[in-house]
């Protein structure tokens, strides 16, 4: 039977936060001798499982801090794994946010919760649904103070229904533990694609693949039920045929339990009742099919000039549609071992680069990238003995970027019906956002 | 406290399990199932301890085990990695007698635990990978079309990128190996030295079945003039020599000029064992040497010696008139100078072959050259399910390396893992008279060891040589594991001339005892 014995939450500095032992099995040195294991090893993040005699732990992050559970060695790795994250979340939904002040101002919660979702060492639950009959203890939480929470005036001082535009704190409010619920109604939905791109030296795409998920977070008192309509002409599955048009289309998808998917498959209607706080209503992916070009391409010369330094230049090219614009861009390029120094010239005063000699890279940060536009850069790197082998270590640029209210398969919410079961009306956010997973271009 | 979901669920079908009536009467028992297997109702932990109290339960006949399986079918790609990987454990362990349906449940699991690799959580991803490494050992096929799912994202923790790269290595067939192999190629430069460590190691257990391709990345990486990744590409390409003797040529002309950038003892000792294998096809060789030999004495690794001393004995076989000079001067600081019994030791063993004669010292030291027979990469034979199907869904896949990674510091690929070898008893009539006439130096050698048929206990030759130690008897070098007859040329220190019997007798009767303890140990 799958039981964890002791459950312990330490900071990324080894500060232990949180200890629980449930089955008195083992003594709490077993917290440090977690920690020795994790710095024992050299820089490098340390395994998911670790063994010390005849203790096993097994450990997630989430939120910079470590969340370690010891137990036996036949339980399921999956099972705990999906424990720790969801009561990760579970604290997150609870606290607002994940980090280790939120961790600190609110033990007394956390105790709590540990205390319901784990009895003697076994699963009990981890639906907030279920916990909110139970957890007595409110929340602290740490938002910050911010002009944007005075009202939700538009432009110009008038409110038009186009510029109300929530700030990104609203969603990390705390849930509501007590009963009686003050605070407004709202639910955010979130569409999060994460792309994992590897492009050819010679241009060719190698490899594309999107994984998505629509989240849900639930700040309504009751459970009212909630339609969710995606796009018309969705198509899921790996057939030939491809319909006239820019269908939406994705390989593969699945759905969270509680989701009832008559309407799907006729009218792609998603019904569900979701629970308070966050959880994952939809997951899906696509490969090596995407309807739109990869956002950027990179144009790169790399030689040596006459005084024996590396010159390398970029030209990076965005192909987002004019009016979008990607945001926080960062490109690493890997340079020679015993590169000493950088100089570069970039073509705008907000765009930055620096030599990062512990990943033995140029980091080149823009911090927003407009659609259909190009940027290029020049970097010189000193490195003393450059060879033209040597060249050969310029290695494969690594892109990181954010793609704000763009979706990369094109999925997109038509809308979002509440049924009236709550008084009050309630605020419908939907948020699209697109991630690098891992964006690499060959040189 | 309540327990919603799984345990009114649990309690009855355990009620169920035990009730006689139940189970005799096939429709009752049905219904019974199906109440229970309300799994939809259950959140997932409640499903997965249903799922475990399942695995206790045997199945009386084949109908009720189809049954069983099929009321399951939608929990086995379940989106939810916990459900997913319990319902396959439950489907193995009710299976294993149908290896068929089997293998139809694996290829059905292919689709989660593929969307599992995905996760937006790399604990997740981790145990995904790790348990279809376990599936890929009785399926190697299963996802060969998906290799690019595998390709490692630059952020990535080492220890996810390491379970890729073997990933990589098993899914290699005609099609990919290019793609794969040139994905390989950009990770070893990378700034992690395991990393590229593994992805060059990777790229040599590519070589065994596709060696010119893998070759050419290896020899062009070895332009790059770095210690470490020198290092990592010297070693691999030892390996795979051993592995692929066709490859000799393209690897001698490679060799030249790498004796500048090692620094490490792993990379110059595979150096070594190159340039004494192949030391004819490489023009510098004699000159490579030659620097090690001249800076012996500042030299601290004992197996380096031992290294060198082998090489250049070897290189003296094949190109005389160079070494000659060079081995006399190393022979000489390895008997008189070298504080170290075992590599003084081997020196003077190699003194008194050169003495014996030249077809003697070939005999011993041109050995086999490589070893084919180690395992081609492609065509390996499936593992049957049974034998990892006890440690899916544990914790036991994610904590060790599997069994392709291959130790970083390995001696030459001679002294490789032990073998086996069939008890032949000690003859009784040992002489010490044959070992006196070996002594002096007359041709007894075949005779001895026709009459002293070795009698190899069944235990490792390290387990030997660690005895061995422990009376103070030093091993100086032995014959490739495989081979027969198995000899190991030991030398130990007594007080007294060699040539008095008793001395001799002392000795024998010592080394008599070590053998017999070993082999009625392990009887």
């Amino acid at each position: 039977m799958m039981r964890i014995s002791q459950l312990f939450i330490l900071s990324s500095k080894g500060d232990h936060l949180i200890y629980k032992d449930y089955r008195g099995e083992a003594g709490s040195d077993v917290v440090n001798v977690f920690y020795e294991k994790v710095t024992a090893l050299t820089g490098d993040q340390p395994p998911v499982v670790m063994s010390h005699r005849d203790l096993h732990f097994v450990h997630v992050r989430q939120g910079g801090l470590y969340w370690v559970a010891t137990t036996t060695e036949d339980s399921s790795p999956f099972a705990i794994i999906e424990f720790l994250n969801r009561l990760s979340a579970l604290v997150r939904d609870y606290c607002g946010s994940l980090s280790e002040k939120a961790v600190q101002m609110n033990f007394a919660l956390i105790y709590e919760l540990l205390d319901e979702v784990l009895d003697y060492g076994y699963i009990q639950t981890t639906s907030s649904d279920v916990l909110k009959n139970f957890i007595q203890t409110e929340a602290v939480s740490s938002r910050p103070f911010s002009l944007f929470d005075l009202s939700n005036v538009g432009l110009f001082g008038a409110e038009t229904q186009q510029s109300k535009v929530a700030p990104s704190s609203a969603a990390t409010r705390p849930i509501q533990s007590s009963r009686d619920q003050g605070g407004k109604s709202e639910i955010f939905v979130d569409v999060i694609e994460r792309m994992s791109v590897v492009i050819g030296s010679n241009g060719v795409l190698l490899k594309a693949d999107v994984e998505g998920e629509i989240r849900v977070k639930c700040y309504m008192p009751s459970c009212s039920e909630v339609r969710m309509g995606l796009n018309e002409e969705l198509s899921v599955g790996r057939s030939q045929l491809r319909g006239y048009g820019a269908a939406v289309r994705l390989h593969e998808c699945s759905f969270h339990q509680a989701v009832q998917l008559d309407d799907f498959h006729s009218h792609r209607i998603l019904r569900l009742c979701p629970s308070q706080g966050e959880q994952t209503v939809m997951q899906y992916q696509l490969s090596d099919d995407l309807p739109s070009a990869p956002p950027f391409r990179l144009f790169p010369t790399i030689e040596r000039d006459s005084a024996g330094r590396l010159l390398m230049y970029m030209k990076l090219r965005c192909d987002l549609p004019p009016k979008s614009a990607a945001v926080s861009v960062s490109a690493s390029i890997p340079v020679p071992r015993g590169s000493v120094s950088l100089s570069q010239e970039l073509s705008s005063p907000d765009q930055n680069a620096e030599l990062i000699l512990q990943n033995r890279a140029v980091v080149w940060r823009i911090p927003r990238f407009s659609g259909g536009t190009q940027l290029s850069a020049l970097f010189k790197v000193e490195v003393p003995g450059l060879s033209s082998a040597s060249l050969l270590e310029v290695g494969p640029v690594g892109l990181s970027f954010e793609l704000p209210k763009l979706t990369a398969t094109g999925l997109q919410v038509r809308f979002l019906r509440l049924s009236p079961v709550q008084p009050g009306p309630a605020q419908r956010w939907v948020r699209y956002v697109t991630h690098s997973d891992s964006y690499i271009i060959r040189v | 406290m309540p327990y919603l979901g799984g345990k009114e669920a649990v309690r009855e079908l355990r009620r169920a399990l035990s009730n006689p009536n139940i189970q005799s009467d096939p429709l009752r028992y049905r219904n019974v199932v199906l109440k229970v297997i309300r799994l939809k109702e259950c959140d997932i932990w409640g499903q997965s301890e249903v799922l475990r109290v399942l695995q206790r339960y045997r199945p009386q006949s084949e109908d009720e085990l189809f049954d069983i399986l099929s009321l399951l079918d939608s929990s086995l790609v379940s989106p939810h990695p916990p459900i997913m990987a319990a319902t396959l454990s439950l489907f193995l362990s009710l299976c294993s007698s149908l290896p068929a349906v089997s293998k139809a449940a694996l290829e059905r699991v292919r689709g989660p635990l593929l969307a599992a690799c995905g996760s937006g959580s790399r604990e997740m991803r981790f145990a995904a990978l790790c348990h279809i490494q376990l599936l890929l050992r009785s399926i190697p096929g299963l996802l060969g079309e998906h290799y690019k799912r595998f390709f490692c994202s630059y952020a990535e923790p080492a220890f996810i990128k390491r379970r890729k790269m073997q990933v990589l290595v098993e899914l290699v067939n005609d099609e990919n190996v290019v793609m794969i192999l040139d994905e390989l190629k950009g990770y070893c430069t990378d700034v992690n030295d395991d990393t590229a460590q593994a992805a060059i190691s990777a790229i040599g257990r590519i070589g065994r079945s596709y060696s010119d391709k893998s070759l050419e990345i290896l020899t062009g990486l070895l332009g790059l003039k770095q210690d470490q990744i020198t290092s990592a590409v010297v070693q691999t390409i030892r390996d795979l020599v051993w592995v692929c003797p066709q490859c000799s040529d393209t690897v001698s002309s490679a060799l030249e000029g790498c004796e500048e950038v090692l620094q490490d003892c792993q990379g110059k000792q595979a150096l070594l064992w190159l340039l004494g294998m192949y030391g004819e096809r490489v023009s510098s060789a004699p000159y490579t040497l030659e620097v090690y030999i001249d800076g012996v004495r500042s030299e601290t690794s004992l197996e380096m010696k031992m290294e060198l001393l082998t090489s250049t004995m070897r290189l003296f076989l094949c190109r005389p008139a160079e070494t000659q000079d060079m081995l006399g001067r190393l022979l000489h600081y390895c008997i008189e100078e070298e504080g170290d019994m075992c590599v003084r030791g081997q020196a003077l063993l190699y003194y008194r072959l050169l003495h014996c004669g030249i077809e003697e010292t070939r005999n011993v030291l041109q050995g086999q050259r490589s070893d084919p027979s180690m395992g081609v990469l492609i065509g390996r034979p499936a593992e049957p399910i049974s034998q990892w199907v006890s440690s899916f869904n544990t914790l036991e896949p994610l904590k060790y390396c599997s069994a392709e990674t291959e130790p970083a510091s390995r001696g030459s690929p001679e002294h490789l893992a032990s073998v086996l070898k069939p008890n032949t008893d000690l003859p009784d009539n040992l002489d010490c008279g044959q070992l006196q006439m070996v002594h002096s130096g007359e041709r007894q050698l075949d005779q001895l060891t026709k009459t002293w048929c070795t009698a190899v206990p069944h235990c490792s030759p390290q387990n030997l040589h660690a005895a061995m130690q422990l009376v103070n008897i030093q091993t100086i070098a032995f014959s490739p594991s495989h081979s027969l007859p198995w000899k190991a040329h030991q030398q130990c220190s007594a007080d007294g001339e060699p040539r008095d019997v008793s001395t001799l007798r002392a000795f024998l009767s010592v080394l008599t005892t070590v053998i017999h303890t070993l082999s009625s140990e392990m009887a």
